[in-house]
């Protein structure tokens, strides 16, 4: 049984907070660090709204990379393509993740487990072999290259702590609207789905729509996060959309505690910086990751917040 | 929130400042002092893992043998150089970042590398951000092509000179081969390698028929339906621009269907001896056109380049991008040195024109597109020579083109050179 949801006792004060200090962050850091935290906070808010359907609704997806991918194609294309201001293009390529999730979401709520897992794969591969093939459009297998980091509205975003700055704010928004959302009625749905389909249909809840409500809502804001990542990188290439890129956020989700709202943050934290660092001495990082993925699951299968929360709930529990 | 922000803003200042005056009065005339014999930093970026890394490896030990040669004969202008090295995996998205962390990180120099065009081609936007030299040791003419960048370098052949030289070859060796084939990676490489082939057989007005172009995923695993498709065309000759791991995958798949008995000439443009080491007995006569060939050119630095080689890391040094990067060190050695500086604007101008000796032979780098052209390009045809423990080209079919006669003329690379 998945723990219960522990709310943060003051979310407005966490949330200036952390945005301020964040916000501050390139002062003290050098600019590698800089680039290293805007992706953390970017795959963030993928593995966030993957865990959306994962861990708050129980929906397995492999399919995830078709919003984040799309998305990110989408956003490279109108910038590199057309006249378009960046904002623009941001909020449409962000409008097409939520449309693509709602088609989508309308086959694939027919299914449901390892079916539902399988289609969501099937339809992912789809863009991917579009993404891939059609070179004229978008350069196939050398994906497209150079995505300039153009103004936001009236904000210069170009170099790396103005991208930085403007990720942050994004990231943060979005998370902030996917907290108030698991914690709204709709989130406490989506749980009780999770917990017992069955018995909240016989409550006269439509679950199909439900998940489909959860299903878009995560593939909004992957459009959300792939949108940030094109410019972020300035290259775009298929393995975005690759099928086996869908596990990242699984994974994350998994190693930093998908029942919490938090754990995924927390996991990619650990993912981009094992990443990082283990490169540098390895080529066979994934090994070592895989290793510590396996170890967490056997160990501690609440991940990284699981055994923090716990931690904490014994601490309080001596203390009284 | 504001102004809470800037209080904070102007403490990190008031701290940090602090921090920077006690550094400056501890180490500040040390450290000015050690600067001029700091190490001069290359960053080197090529694939040490998955089926590529029989490039890749040997690229970094080529670089590591030019770094040793420079070490020992006192390095550059006094100063040592030291290589930092990174696997870019032959991702374009991983190359990136490895591009990033080099000069962020590690703070090097300058950059050169990558095996694959598709991952060199990804740098060149970061390049020119970080405005840093990046000597590209993979081979498209789009480094040096309508996107030119006064920071981007093609150390060697470029995909037109070996796909032009390998058309060369054949109308001289196989003039009775009139229906074509091509079987090529489908990136960027691929595509320029099979046009190229076909305009250097419009070059010798040579009339052929192609029969068949097929463009199959790099890296792919399964090639029996691309090889029962070329079958089924009746080519009987047939170009292809796969490379190391999937040129090795494609022979191995190939023989069972008595594809190379059917085929009467089989071209590559970009085999060096890492496939015939690859493929071992299971190799096969073909032509091949190789970057840099060990046992062709018998000269003072490709001994000294071979034997430091055997005595450093055991075998050949085999693989072709493995010669580009150790030209890459040369030529940034040369031109540092010829600027009396590392700086970038300067050496860029150092680099421009640059003459200078490799294993393979001799370079120049043509100064309005920053295109290096080799003295010679050679084709061979493997064959078994009891000589050496792998299939060398047969010296009876040595075929060499001049480079500049295959360079993409000037006029058509649409390369205007903006100011560093």
């Amino acid at each position: 049984m998945p723990p219960k949801p522990q709310n943060l006792k003051n979310p407005i004060i966490w949330f200036f907070a952390s945005l301020i200090v964040l916000w501050a962050a390139p002062l003290f850091l050098p600019t590698f660090y800089v680039y290293l935290i805007t992706e953390i906070l970017i795959v963030s808010l993928f593995a966030v709204s993957t865990n959306v359907l994962l861990g708050f609704t129980g929906l397995l997806s492999f399919g995830q990379v078709a919003f984040f991918g799309s998305s990110a194609y989408a956003v490279s294309l109108l910038i590199k393509g057309t006249s378009l201001p960046f904002a623009a293009s941001f909020f449409i390529s962000v409008g097409m993740s939520a449309l693509a999730a709602l088609i989508i979401g309308l086959f694939c709520m027919r299914l449901r487990g390892f079916y539902f897992a399988i289609l969501t794969l099937a339809f992912s591969q789809i863009f991917f072999v579009v993404v891939y093939k059609w070179t004229s459009l978008t350069g196939g297998d050398d994906g497209i290259v150079g995505i300039p980091k153009k103004p936001f509205l009236f904000f210069n975003i170009n170099g790396p702590d103005a991208y930085y700055h403007f990720v942050l704010l994004v990231v943060m928004v979005s998370l902030a609207l996917l907290y108030l959302i698991i914690r709204s009625p709709l989130g406490e749905v989506l749980q009780a789905i999770r917990d017992n389909s069955e018995r909240t249909e016989f409550l006269g809840l439509q679950v199909r729509n439900y998940r489909l409500a959860s299903f878009v809502i995560a593939g909004t804001f992957g459009g959300v996060a792939g949108a940030l990542f094109a410019p972020f990188q300035g290259i775009v290439t298929p393995e975005l959309l690759h099928w086996s890129h869908s596990a990242e956020p699984l994974m994350i989700s998994l190693l930093g505690g998908m029942y919490f709202f938090f754990g995924p943050i927390a996991g990619a934290v650990i993912f981009v910086f094992i990443k990082e660092w283990i490169t540098g001495f390895t080529e066979y990082w994934m090994f070592w990751y895989g290793l510590l993925l396996m170890l967490l699951i056997m160990y501690l299968p609440g991940g990284i917040m699981g055994f923090v929360s716990e931690h904490l709930k014994r601490g309080k529990d001596d203390s009284r | 929130m504001a102004k809470k922000q800037i209080t904070r803003r102007e403490f990190v200042k008031v701290v940090g400042s602090g921090a920077l005056v006690a550094g400056a009065a501890t180490f500040g005339v040390p450290t000015l002092l050690r600067a001029a014999n700091k190490p001069i930093k290359f960053g080197q970026l090529n694939t040490t893992s998955g089926i590529m890394a029989s490039q890749g490896v040997p690229a970094m030990r080529a670089a590591q043998i030019a770094q040793d040669i420079i070490n020992q004969a006192g390095g550059i202008m006094g100063r040592k150089l030291e290589l930092v090295q990174e696997d870019d995996q032959v991702k374009p998205s991983v190359g990136v970042r490895k591009f990033r962390k080099l000069v962020l990180e590690d703070k090097v120099d300058f950059v050169f590398g990558t095996n694959s065009s598709g991952v060199g081609l990804a740098c060149v936007p970061l390049a020119n951000e970080f405005k840093k030299i990046f000597i590209s040791t993979s081979m498209s003419d789009k480094y040096t092509g309508a996107n030119c960048s006064p920071y981007v370098f093609r150390i060697g052949e470029s995909t037109c000179m070996a796909s032009k030289a390998s058309a060369y070859c054949m109308v001289a060796n196989a003039p009775t081969v009139k229906k074509w084939a091509g079987i090529n990676p489908d990136y960027v490489f691929g595509r320029e390698s099979w046009d190229f082939f076909k305009q250097g057989m419009k070059d010798k007005n040579h009339p052929v028929e192609y029969v068949k172009e097929s463009f199959s995923p790099f890296g792919c695993q399964d090639y029996k339906p691309y090889i029962t498709a070329l079958l089924e065309s009746k080519a009987d000759g047939v170009f292809t621009s796969l490379w190391t791991g999937d040129l090795i995958n494609f022979v191995k798949q190939a023989k069972p269907f008595g594809f190379f008995d059917k085929v009467k000439a089989f071209v590559n443009n970009t085999t060096a001896v890492a496939t015939s080491i690859g493929l071992g007995n299971e190799m096969v006569p073909f032509w091949g056109e190789a970057r840099y060939y060990p046992f062709y050119r018998d000269s003072e630095l490709n001994r000294q380049y071979i034997s430091m080689y055997q005595k450093k890391f055991g075998g050949y040094p085999a693989a072709d991008t493995g010669a580009e990067c150790f030209a890459s060190v040369v030529a940034l050695k040369l031109a540092i040195e010829k600027a009396g500086t590392t700086d970038t604007p300067k050496v860029i101008a150092a680099l421009e024109g640059l003459e200078f000796e490799v294993p393979e032979g001799k370079k120049w780098i043509r100064p309005e597109d920053h295109s290096g052209i080799d003295e010679v390009v050679l084709l061979g045809k493997f064959h078994h020579d009891p000589k050496y423990p792998f299939w060398v080209y047969d010296p009876k079919t040595y075929f060499t083109v001049p480079g500049k006669e295959i360079a993409m003329p000037l006029s058509q690379t649409g390369c205007k050179m903006a100011k560093p």
